[in-house]
């Protein structure tokens, strides 16, 4: 019974719907600004160019009874916007009201007030292009997040401007590139720390998946996707590698994943002592790599020679015993032979990430061991004689002084 | 004249003055009281005149002993009988090999130590990346391949390298003469060993090289064609590649250079390599045994020709 006196009482709300607004007017146009100067004046031509053309002034404002309503400017947009108000009451900007910070967002601060499109039109702030502008007025201001303690720094959030996206999105004006809210949701803008945004770290390959589907799939069946979707936290997701607001492509000097950059972007998880215990990794991969030619050559500043990715992959890196594994003992000729034609026979079998401080390597080992003693005895003899021969001369001197 | 000329002078006179002055309170007590002021002026001018006069003494002197002493030199090494210590042939070995090593060291040793930034510098901006700088390795590898080749030759073919290459062979002797240098250094002898044509020191050096050029050279070929090798033999000539290397590097900076570049007898450098002659005192010095050697087949020498000519002037058409 009540639903259908609501519907009721909204369908005779549409009829009346001039009625009710010039009853506003009476006090709120610009006309009767004389009449009544404490009364706000509404353009009622802004208001007819909004997707709320049709809309009564009570559909958003609630008047108290009689004729002062001074002061009584709340609206409720979550009386037809329900779902929307439902993300948005979880959000930070929401919550952060229950801890006293002042000027959170409400929905006009992005939407607009009687201006107010929809997110399709081109002139709509929250529009796909323009949407950005409207979190980093706030974001990328210092007084603004110098008040709350867990807001990241507007560097951070500045980088995006600078990253693919951002130079795709505002540069270039690719629409088919993500602004904040394809990546944080809208409305509720979870923040990464909350198992249900889609910038958790479980979510993150979905979240980049909306977009890079065929990659996203490939990860997911990595040895990384699959230890992540296992629970293991530390396994690296798309982040974990690309950066988060300041990705770039991999052919720019300064992303992570360059390839001047990999060894170094790996050895973030893999060089960390922590990790590599945690896990039972095998513990020299980045020393190993990098006492190499291939590691060697890279740190010299040659972009030619193998890094990480080159014989793991990238998206698609499996365990070694995988036989979709590039280093699997059945693949190794092949992605080895990428670079190095006529590999010997048996190369398959052989060690790579071998060290010459480690005596399993054998022969490697007792060379080091033989020259590192022949060395400093050499030296040590040499240093030994000039040291006599220096205090003989001396001694020479002094005496034909004399 | 300037002012600040006058300046400067004006101040030098008041110096002189003001130095004289005090020569003159200090020698007060030694002087007769009853000398005249102005013979005590005379007196004080004659001690300046006397110092400035020592001191341009002293320092003409300095400048001048310098000059001498190198004039000596040439003159003496001029007037000297000079001895061929190293012919053409193998001086021409030497330079191609130095600069084959030289390359070879700078190209080489930033790979050891590639994260350190003098190694990024050398390979990145003085040779434009590794691929240039391996090439140049190679190209100077090919260098000391020649030299070894080279030097093969001589020590079987040439007359004057195989007679050295005799006199290089290690003997008992040498660990005499190396005892006999330590103990001549710790000051229990009055005097070091005598040496023939390669002392100890020399013979180090050569066998050093020898050991040297067959291990990188060797290790060398084994990373230059690496797809004939299995991987492990590849790893292990990398790692000696790697620190024969090295090894090469310091005995050339702290033994080879000491001798031939900072030792204060010859600093800056021994120029044998350039003209490869040794003076007579040189030679006597370092190599008395050779010297004599030489000295007393040329009296035989003399001695067989300045002989009645009995038997052999007859034998001759």
């Amino acid at each position: 019974m009540k639903i259908g006196t609501i519907i009721v009482a909204i369908a005779l709300f549409s009829a009346t719907a001039y009625s009710q607004n010039t009853a506003c007017l009476v006090c709120h146009s610009a006309a009767a600004h004389k009449a009544h100067p404490t009364a706000q004046v509404v353009d009622t031509t802004i208001l007819s160019g909004s997707a709320h053309a049709q809309a009564v002034c009570t559909d958003c404002h609630t008047i108290n009874a009689g004729s002062n309503h001074k002061g009584n400017r709340v609206v409720f947009c979550a009386r037809c916007h329900q779902k929307e108000a439902e993300g948005f009451n979880r959000s930070p900007h929401v919550k952060g009201r229950q801890a006293n910070i002042e000027k959170l967002p409400t929905c006009i601060t992005c939407h607009g007030g009687h201006d107010v499109k929809k997110v399709a039109d081109p002139l709509s702030p929250t529009h796909h292009d323009n949407s950005v502008k409207i979190c980093i007025k706030c974001h990328e201001d210092a007084k603004v997040t110098a008040q709350v303690e867990k807001l990241p720094k507007p560097a951070v959030i500045k980088a995006y401007e600078k990253s693919v996206h951002g130079r795709e999105l505002m540069d270039r004006g690719n629409e088919q590139a993500p602004g904040c809210v394809d990546c944080h949701g809208s409305h509720s803008f979870l923040p990464a720390d909350e198992p249900e945004s889609p910038v958790y770290k479980t979510h993150i390959a979905e979240t980049c998946g909306q977009c890079h589907r065929a990659i996203a799939a490939t990860y997911d069946e990595s040895v990384h996707g699959k230890a992540l979707a296992e629970g293991v936290l530390e396994s690296p997701t798309c982040t974990s590698c690309h950066g988060e607001h300041d990705i770039r492509p991999p052919t720019d000097s300064t992303s992570r994943v360059f390839k001047g950059h990999v060894a170094k972007t790996c050895s973030d998880c893999h060089a960390s002592e922590k990790i590599v215990a945690r896990f039972g990794l095998k513990p020299d991969r980045i020393a190993t790599f990098q006492e190499s030619f291939h590691g060697a050559a890279g740190q010299l500043g040659d972009l030619r020679v193998a890094n990480c990715a080159s014989c793991h992959g990238v998206h698609d890196i499996f365990a070694q015993s995988d036989p979709r594994s590039k280093i699997n003992k059945a693949n190794i000729e092949v992605t080895c032979g990428k670079c190095h034609k006529d590999l010997p026979a048996d190369f398959a079998k052989a060690s790579v990430h071998t060290s010459a401080s480690d005596p399993a390597s054998g022969g490697e080992f007792f060379v080091r061991k033989f020259y590192i003693w022949f060395i400093s005895a050499l030296i040590l003899l040499f240093l030994i004689y000039r040291i006599l021969e220096y205090k003989r001369r001396v001694k020479r001197v002094g005496m034909s002084g004399q | 004249m300037d002012e600040r000329t006058r300046n400067l002078q004006t101040q030098r006179r008041e110096l002189i003055e003001k130095v004289s002055d005090n020569v003159v309170e200090s020698a007060r007590p030694l002087i007769d009281p009853d000398t005249k002021p102005e013979e005590l002026q005379k007196f004080s001018r004659e001690v300046t005149d006397r110092i400035q006069f020592e001191a341009n003494v002293a320092f003409s002197e300095a400048v001048t002993r310098f000059a001498v002493r190198k004039l000596e030199k040439q003159v003496s090494e001029a007037g000297e009988r000079m001895f061929e210590r190293f012919g053409r042939n193998f001086r021409f070995q030497h330079m191609l090999m130095f600069l084959s090593v030289i390359f070879l060291i700078i190209t080489g040793i930033p790979l050891k130590f590639p994260s350190v930034g003098i190694s990024r510098f050398i390979i990145l901006d003085i040779f434009g990346g590794i691929q240039n700088s391996t090439l140049i390795h190679r190209v100077a590898a090919v260098g000391l391949i020649i030299v070894g080749v080279w030097h093969l030759g001589f020590i079987i073919f040439s007359r004057i390298g195989r007679r050295d290459f005799w006199l290089m062979i290690p003997r008992p002797q040498d660990i005499k003469d190396a005892l006999q240098t330590i103990l001549f250094f710790l000051g229990k002898r009055k005097s070091g060993p005598k040496f023939h044509r390669f002392s100890f020191i020399e013979k180090f050096d050569y066998w050093a090289v020898y050991w040297g050029m067959v291990i990188m050279i060797g290790s060398g070929l084994v990373l230059w064609f690496k797809e004939q090798f299995a991987k492990g033999i590849f790893d292990i000539a990398r790692e000696a590649h790697s620190d024969e290397g090295l090894l090469a590097t310091l005995a050339i900076i702290v033994w080879h250079f000491y001798n031939v570049h900072l030792n204060p007898d010859v600093f800056p450098m021994s120029y044998v390599w350039w003209h490869g002659k040794l003076s007579e005192s040189d030679m006597k010095h370092h190599h008395p045994l050779e010297y004599a050697e030489i000295i007393e087949a040329e009296k035989q020498k003399v001695l067989a020709e300045n002989e009645p000519r009995t038997e052999s002037a007859e034998k001759q058409p």
